[in-house]
């Protein structure tokens, strides 16, 4: 069976995530949102398409509108980055900057729609067979490069390629790939070797996404080097001064979906001329730069600034839901760590609240165990028993029955993130209360990273949990930060991974979630609500939560 | 004069060749790669260890030192791992920002100190005296990135006359430019202004008490060929020696103020290369500060030969 893109509710049985009956606040914001970006639009856009269906947004030829507050052509956008993106190979890093500048430039074959479900963007549709091993993929046709080459079957093949050398989750998905055939210039075979319900999710938008880029490109390019920022995406590379800007301006030839926005996917109208980013570094600098109308969005700002900000006629603040979360990830490799009854003393040791009041502030957080905020559908309670217990008495108990000998807790931290830090220290100061010897190590970004991958360095650091719409991606519940090696751990994630129906994933994925709190890998502390800053004249831009897509953004006045 | 310079000039092999050997120490030997950071903070161990593979960065240290001596013996520094392109080509293109800002900044500071140094030690002790040296306290004690700020939040925001931060080349357009350079040369230059100023007027005191000082005024000369001819000429010597460190300083990138107002120069580049552990840079960077310092306190050295005769016949 194969789907239509534009038609999210014709779905096939093989799509493994159901929309949920239930519409959340944030689905209703958005399907608002969209509707009355779509009725503003079209005017421009029956305007922009007039000529035989034609597109012709590349144009710079488009009357001028009487009401400037109407979505229209033109204008640069600028937006102040909090910091130099370390590449423009999408793959290369999670750091989420990178994602916020190659979304723009490069595809993947899915996209998340408005509830955060995978629908396809460079791909068709695919089907899977009827015993999970055979998937077709069924790519657009007439899918034009930066370069003016026609996306075909073997550019897809030869980016996954290279995205599955470098990328854990690629590697993850070609594990169970037998072998990829191009089938036909926009068809392509995955025979499997055991089925994967994640197929779409794998190849969907996200940080270290599978970007398609030509063949051509990726021959001269090897693993860790691509040699020119090539994709199909709505806006394509002019140039990359660091320390300064990186421009990108409209591309003339870009294939849009059809369908209205919903999400990442449908129509991208790519009403602004170019999107200049534009590395800031200093916070201060950033909010004076927006209020004197030189950059017109800014990545989060801290809660510090909320209430100045909110009296700011030139500025318009929005606070998100919560979707991503404060932890802290524990070592369970190292011999203080690798007792349990250490582990839970430190579970129950902690009062959350005073933690998040000292990292967020009153009003930017909340209290919740489940281990994917803003993904509607994947909401859980499980464990929730095991969360924020505050019994310090019952730890401390636990703690001298453990054996503990009061070796000290390496602590790992830093004051690039304020929040991780302010949380740390009343974290630190909690757990010596009962018992634990702290040692806070402040480092800096760097050498944290490089520190939290050696084994006997540390007992704990503190750590950001992104945005996911999905359980299997990346590495919440892996082994990879903190070695929390359980077999069954491991084979419910095999398991989620494979899945096929949505409702089957749902109730392993809350067997995970309940592991995650039985075994105390890591601790989740509570749920952030992002503070988004832009100018008012900003309009139309999508959602925010896997980077702000600006494909449909434009600019009043 | 010219085998001193020579003698001197010769002299930059052997310490840059410290110099470059301290530094690759110290930057190894801090922690943090440069793979952890490019792959970001979610990154598994297992494609933290491919990616330092595929730099090289396994090598024995030894052996990295020897490729770079090699390399920095043909004046090669490298590549950049972070910014797709040489090292020396990076630094060139942050010398730009770097140097204009410098000149303006200390364009200022002297249009600025200079005279208030020279009125304050004319009018010692007077209101006028006191209100100088007040300001110029101020100004040194005031931290540049504040006042960075402050200039941005009165100029930018407020007023909207300038913009808050950003560089255009004076080549692109002339006027942008010095749109662009304002406000980070008054905050740079304001802050260093109350040196010279105190310097003068310090030095002024000493000079105006001096027995040929006594004597031009007895002469009857005028009181301006007098401050101006007599004393502030050798009220200058101590400026040059500072000025040549404070450009230096300037030299070597104004960090602070170019982080406040997003100026890609070389103290921006060495800060950030810091962070994301972008070794080639910061070995390149500072081999390069070390050369503007070496070779700032040569051309001081020169100029005091010039300016001083004392010095003239003293070499002689």
């Amino acid at each position: 069976m194969t789907y239509v893109p534009d038609t999210p509710q014709c779905r096939p049985a093989t799509d493994v995530t159901p929309r949920p009956d239930r519409v959340s606040r944030r689905t209703f914001l958005r399907r608002a949102l969209a509707a009355a970006v779509s009725a503003s639009a079209l005017p421009t856009l029956l305007s922009a398409c007039g000529g035989g269906g034609e597109d012709r947004s590349g144009a710079t030829a488009v009357t001028p509108r009487p009401d400037p507050r109407l979505p229209h052509y033109g204008e640069t956008l600028r937006v102040a980055l909090s910091g130099e993106p370390p590449s423009l190979d999408m793959i290369q890093s999670t750091d989420a900057i990178v994602l916020l500048v190659t979304g723009h430039m490069y595809e993947t074959l899915f996209t998340w729609d408005g509830d955060y479900l995978p629908v396809p963007l460079l791909a068709e549709s695919h089907e899977v067979s009827d015993d999970g091993l055979l998937i077709t993929l069924r790519l657009r046709g007439g899918v034009p490069f930066h370069n003016g080459e026609v996306m075909d079957a073997d550019d897809v093949i030869a980016s996954i390629g290279r995205w599955e050398r470098v990328v854990g989750i690629g590697e993850l998905l070609l594990g169970h790939v037998d072998a990829i055939i191009a089938v036909d210039q926009h068809t392509i075979e995955f025979r499997l070797n055991a089925p994967y319900g994640t197929f779409a999710v794998a190849l969907a938008r996200g940080l270290q996404g599978c970007a398609i880029h030509p063949k051509s490109v990726l021959d001269r390019s090897d693993d860790y080097n691509l040699a020119e920022p090539i994709g199909t995406g709505p806006y394509r590379f002019v140039g990359w001064q660091p320390d300064r800007h990186i421009q990108l301006e409209r591309f003339a030839g870009y294939a849009s979906t059809a369908g209205d926005p919903d999400g990442y996917a449908g129509r991208k109208a790519r009403y602004l001329d170019g999107i200049e980013f534009v590395p800031v570094r200093n916070e201060a600098s950033r909010l004076a730069g927006l209020q004197a109308g030189d950059y017109h969005y800014l990545e989060t700002v801290s809660p510090d600034h909320y209430p100045t900000l909110l009296d700011d006629p030139n500025v318009a603040v929005d606070l998100l839901p919560p979707d991503s979360w404060l932890s802290v990830v524990l070592n369970m490799r190292s011999p203080v760590l690798a007792s349990l009854d250490v582990r839970r003393a430190i579970q129950l040791a902690l009062d959350h609240e005073p933690i998040m009041q000292a990292a967020f502030g009153e009003g930017f957080f909340e209290l919740t165990p489940t281990l994917l905020p803003g993904a509607d559908a994947w909401h859980s309670d499980a464990g929730a028993e095991h969360f924020n217990q505050r019994r310090p008495d019952v730890a401390r108990e636990l703690l001298q029955q453990s054996g503990y000998d009061g070796s000290p807790l390496r602590f790992l931290t830093t004051q690039e993130i304020q929040q991780e830090y302010n949380g740390t220290l009343v974290m630190a100061q909690q757990l010596e209360t009962i018992g634990f010897t702290v040692d806070v190590q402040v480092l800096d970004g760097a050498a944290l990273s490089a520190a939290r991958n050696d084994e006997g360095r540390w007992e704990m650091y503190s750590a950001w949990a992104s945005f996911r719409p999905d359980p299997t991606m990346r590495n919440i519940t892996a082994s990879a930060t903190g070695w929390w090696e359980d077999e069954a751990k491991d084979q419910l994630l095999a398991d989620l991974g494979a899945e096929l129906d949505f409702g089957a994933r749902f109730a392993i994925w809350e067997q995970v979630q309940h592991l995650f709190y039985e075994q105390v890998p890591r601790l989740k502390i509570g749920d952030s609500r992002r503070i988004l800053v832009r100018s008012p004249k900003l309009r139309g831009a999508g959602p925010d939560e896997l980077q702000p897509d600006f494909s449909n953004a434009w600019l009043e006045g | 004069m010219i085998p001193y310079i020579t003698r001197r000039l010769a002299l930059l092999l052997p310490v840059m060749l410290i110099v470059g050997t301290v530094t690759f120490t110290l930057i190894h030997l801090t922690p943090g790669d440069p793979a952890a950071v490019m792959l970001g903070p979610e990154a598994t161990p297992e494609e933290v260890e491919r990616l330092r593979r595929q730099m090289g960065m396994n090598d024995p240290l030894p052996l990295q030192y020897a490729s770079w001596l090699a390399d920095a013996a043909r004046f090669d520094l490298g590549d950049s791992i972070f910014l797709n392109r040489s090292v020396a080509s990076a630094i060139v293109e942050r010398a730009a920002p770097t140097l204009q800002l410098a000149f303006y900044a200390l364009t200022i500071a002297l249009l600025v100190g200079v005279p208030a140094g020279i009125i304050a030690a004319l009018r010692q002790n007077s209101p006028v005296d006191r209100l100088l040296m007040t300001l110029s306290i101020g100004g040194t004690a005031i931290a540049d990135f504040f006042l960075g700020i402050l200039l941005i939040l009165l100029f930018s925001v407020t007023l909207r006359w300038l913009p808050s931060g950003g560089y255009v080349e004076f080549t692109v357009s002339p006027v942008a430019h010095a749109r662009s350079m304002v406000l980070p040369s008054l905050a740079l230059g304001l802050s260093i202004a109350g040196l010279p100023a105190r310097l003068i007027r310090s030095t002024m005191l000493d000079i105006l008490r001096e027995d040929y000082i006594r004597t031009a005024v007895a002469k009857g000369l005028r009181p301006s060929v007098v401050a101006f001819r007599h004393a502030f000429r050798n009220a200058l010597l101590p400026l040059v020696t500072v000025l040549g460190y404070t450009l230096g300083d300037l030299l070597g990138g104004a960090v602070v103020v170019e982080t406040v107002f997003s100026l890609p120069g070389i103290g921006q580049l060495v800060v950030n290369s810091i962070g994301r552990r972008d070794f080639p840079v910061i070995q390149g960077v500072v081999m390069v500060i070390a050369v503007f310092y070496l070779l700032s306190n040569l051309l001081v050295d020169v100029l005091y030969v010039y300016l001083d005769p004392r010095v003239r016949h003293v070499r002689r």
